[in-house]
């Protein structure tokens, strides 16, 4: 108890960061969760906080509910492909551009480039959806203008409307958007490499695929598991934003998710007890992919979040 | 429906221009000729002598105008105004009443329910939304408590049946909802239906080249889009409105959203209408034969009236205003073309009419008072003040001499020299309706129609609809309150038809549409569509009685 209290002087300042930090979970994260109670109960808005505790139980009612909607399944199928697509094409992407970032022999080249591809992140995804009308409708859009005038296809392409060409859409714009700002942090890493160790293999005749093969990517493998398991963490997001500016009428049955699912039939409704009930059953299952995922991981790198 | 309605009122005033002045200012008990009701058979006997009306002198609201402030939400986010005091009518309100409002537009329409359930609710919210969840006496002042107790001439001066329309289960009334016409206010010829009903328009130049088929039926209609889909390959035959309810839905007899009234005297939800499947059979043939895009079920209504301006449309749909506003737009854009109204007269299907208008014509959006605000007396005596002529006339109109005079005709005549290209934040008129009736909305734009006839070919399909239209204010308690299994189903259903409608339009085949409604049908039956048309029926019949015995 002596040796820890040491310690912990020692490591005063420290500690209080860490405790500021710990603070801000609890206030923010762990008392919400005292919330999810009304996923069980009868709660409308009306009976104000005290309906937390003075609303009826009813059980698994809500849960049920969701399971029984007729879209039940095609929006667990939308959450979860969406989400595996932004895993897959959104991780690696970012890695392999801050090689070919790194190898770029012009520094003003390079510099301009960066700078080009992270501007992206910084436009909202409402103004993203209305570039992508603006580029892609049927009627007049940049994209269809070209490709009849050229006679690549003879007509038109619903982009926008054909649910075939919805996920498409998503991936690339999500990879515009975000690719630039993400391999900030890998050119980082990169430029943290010692230099003397592309040197040696220079000396030992290695091309530059193997250089990148060989040195900068061992090199940067810790910054890759970590950014690859803070994706893991927000695995079931499934990019609310995006499903609600892209998502219409006729590609709903793949643009659906849980996300704009809970805001329309929940929150719009003040059905806070569905919406509530949704929104756990969310979370379990990203729960359970975070745990199946860090054991992947951890079973191929030897390194884990958990 | 009112978003659509008031930004389609907003485009059109802007566009009206030329108005002459006159001036007679003496008319106001004319063109309001039966704001003076009867009083409410619950009302508290009064005992001055002298009948009340609106005109008398000591009415309540007249007696304490020292300055008050309240708080007050706005459920809307589109709303023209926030803020109290930078235009002419609210400061006229403060100066007549001595009220003066801090005023939140919501920001989220999500925004109130959580306001509700924190419990800090501003003194007065005005909303549309799930008003259900208002009537609680813990938490809203009924406003029948508030005017036995401050303003008892105020129930006196109501109509019963407007008492009734507002009536909640526990017998007492929280608001009085905005835009209501009795029916002396709706014989007036000047009163006219909502702007934002649907709008069916054609181009008049087009329809002239290919010999000017009358269209008269659906049958005529398709043939005549036929034509122009032949004859223009290249023009967009039909671009509809997402963003409203289908005009061939209307003259099928239903709508996009709410429950209809069938012959046997059930109400039903809409996809419950054996023409629901005729309407998805149409637009299928229109989409199959490449006459409708599935793109055009995504534009929002900005991005509608950015491809209808371009010229290269034959026929679009919106509100009844679609010809007139488009009509503006190609005069813009420098395109040629003109577009006509043609659900201005009966169009038949299968041989027989069957537009279904029977509607509830209660009102639209609720005020309510808090019940914890400071002062509940200057509270109610405020909402007297607004729902007098006076105070719709200032709400809706402006303040008479300096925006308006009103004619011999009974209609206004706008003083356009000082309102010329002023915006809705400086004038305040139509903005602070808070207690406005669909007369008072109304008139102004009859209105400003006689000055620009060919920019109001909307009021010929309005004159239409209003001989189409019975109003039944029964079918305003058919709908489900929040937090009930019915209300879930309801939910859950217009979801469905939100869903699927396109999708069934979308098909490659007529068996497919019909096998896709097949299958849209057992799943409504799986959700409950028989257990809520059952419940609305029986909430409307138990209305129907009561409205029998106050007619009595």
């Amino acid at each position: 108890m002596n040796t820890a209290l040491k310690i912990f002087k020692k490591q005063a300042f420290y500690q209080i960061l860490v405790l500021f930090g710990v603070l801000y979970l609890f206030i923010f994260n762990y008392i919400p969760m005292f919330g999810l109670i009304i996923a069980f109960k009868d709660y409308s808005p009306t009976q104000g906080v005290i309906g937390f505790f003075t609303s009826d139980w009813v059980g698994l009612k809500w849960i049920k509910e969701f399971y029984n909607e007729i879209y039940f399944w095609r929006i667990i199928r939308n959450t979860v492909i969406v989400s595996v697509l932004n895993l897959v094409f959104m991780f690696p992407i970012p890695i392999f551009f801050a090689i070919l970032l790194n190898e770029l022999k012009s520094a003003k080249f390079k510099k301009i480039v960066q700078t080009v591809s992270y501007l992206p992140h910084f436009i909202s995804w409402v103004v993203v959806s209305g570039l992508i009308f603006v580029f892609l409708n049927v009627q007049n859009g940049l994209v269809n203008d070209f490709l009849v005038w050229s006679g690549i296809t003879k007509d038109p392409v619903s982009f926008i409307s054909d649910p075939k060409y919805y996920w498409w859409m998503v991936i690339l714009s999500n990879i515009w958007k975000s690719m630039g700002w993400g391999a900030i942090i890998f050119l980082a890493a990169i430029a943290g490499i010692d230099q003397t160790l592309y040197e040696a293999a220079v000396m030992d005749g290695a091309s530059r695929i193997q250089r990148i093969i060989y040195v900068t990517l061992p090199s940067i493998k810790s910054t890759i598991v970590i950014i690859l398991i803070l994706s893991l963490g927000s695995l079931f997001n499934g990019n609310f934003e995006q499903a609600l500016l892209l998502g219409n009428s006729v590609n709903n049955s793949v643009s659906e998710i849980l996300d704009t699912f809970t805001l329309k039939m929940g929150l719009a409704q003040g059905r806070f007890s569905y919406a509530t009930a949704i929104g756990l059953f969310q979370s379990i299952i990203s729960v359970a992919l975070i745990y199946s995922s860090n054991y992947v991981v951890k079973r191929l790198t030897g390194m884990g979040l958990l | 429906m009112r978003k659509v309605m008031v930004a389609v009122i907003a485009l059109f005033l802007v566009t009206v221009t030329g108005l002459t002045a006159c001036s007679d200012s003496d008319k106001k008990a004319e063109i309001q000729p039966s704001q003076s009701a009867s009083p409410a058979s619950e009302a508290p006997e009064s005992n001055s002598a002298a009948p009340v009306t609106w005109d008398s002198p000591n009415l309540s609201w007249k007696q304490d105008t020292s300055p008050v402030k309240y708080s007050m939400y706005i459920d809307f986010d589109w709303y023209s105004v926030d803020t109290w005091g930078k235009d002419d009518v609210s400061k006229e309100i403060t100066k007549r009443t001595g009220v003066s409002l801090d005023v939140t537009k919501a920001s989220d329409l999500n925004q109130l329910q959580v306001l509700l359930a924190t419990g800090n609710l501003p003194d007065f919210i005005f909303t549309s939304n799930q008003v259900q969840r208002f009537w609680d006496p813990k938490k809203i002042w009924p406003w029948n408590e508030l005017m036995d107790k401050y303003a008892p001439e105020f129930r006196q001066l109501l109509d019963p049946i407007e008492i009734a329309n507002n009536t909640a289960p526990d017998g007492n009334f929280y608001t009085l909802k905005t835009h209501y016409s009795n029916d002396d206010q709706w014989a007036d010829p000047r009163n006219l239906p909502s702007v934002g009903d649907p709008g069916l328009a054609v181009r008049q130049d087009i329809l002239e080249a290919i010999g000017n088929p009358q269209i008269n039926s659906l049958e005529d209609l398709l043939e005549v889009l036929r034509t122009v889909h032949k004859k223009y390959p290249d023009m967009i035959v039909y671009l509809p409105s997402k963003d409203i309810s289908n005009p061939i839905m209307d003259i099928l007899g239903f709508n996009n959203s709410n429950p209809y009234l069938d012959e046997q005297g059930n109400v039903k939800v809409n996809i419950s209408n054996p023409n629901f499947l005729e309407y998805l059979k149409f637009m299928n043939t229109l989409y199959r034969e490449g006459m409708l895009d599935p793109e055009s079920f995504t534009y929002d209504t900005d991005q509608f009236y950015q491809i209808a301006g371009e010229g290269n449309v034959f026929m679009a749909s919106y509100s009844t205003m679609v010809a007139d506003l488009l009509n503006t737009r190609l005069k813009d854009n420098k395109k040629d073309g003109w577009f006509v109204p043609i659900n201005d007269h009966s169009i038949t299907y299968n041989g027989k009419d069957q537009m279904n208008l029977t509607e509830a014509g209660t009102g639209w959006a609720s005020l309510f008072i808090n019940k914890n605000i400071k002062d509940p007396e200057r509270a109610i005596r405020f909402v007297e003040f607004l729902k007098s002529p006076e105070g719709d006339a200032l709400t809706q109109w402006g303040i008479e001499g300096l925006h308006y005079t009103m004619g011999d005709d009974g209609l206004l005549d706008f003083n356009n020299d000082y309102l010329k290209d002023k915006p809705v934040t400086e004038t305040g008129i139509g903005a602070w309706y808070f207690q406005g009736s669909s007369f008072g909305e109304t008139l102004p734009m009859v209105s400003r129609a006689a000055d620009a006839p060919d920019q109001s070919q909307f009021l010929n399909v309005l004159k239409f609809r209003k001989t189409k239209i019975v109003r039944d204010p029964a079918l305003s308690f058919v709908k489900p309150p929040s937090d009930t299994d019915e209300f879930n189903i309801s939910t859950r259903l217009q979801d469905l038809f939100n869903n699927e409608s396109v999708k069934i339009i979308l098909s490659k085949s007529e068996d497919e549409v019909v096998s896709k409604y097949n299958e849209l049908m057992n799943n409504a039956n799986k959700i409950g569509l028989e257990r809520l048309n059952t419940y609305m029926t029986e909430k409307y019949k138990e209305a129907k009685v009561k409205y029998e015995s106050l007619k009595k």
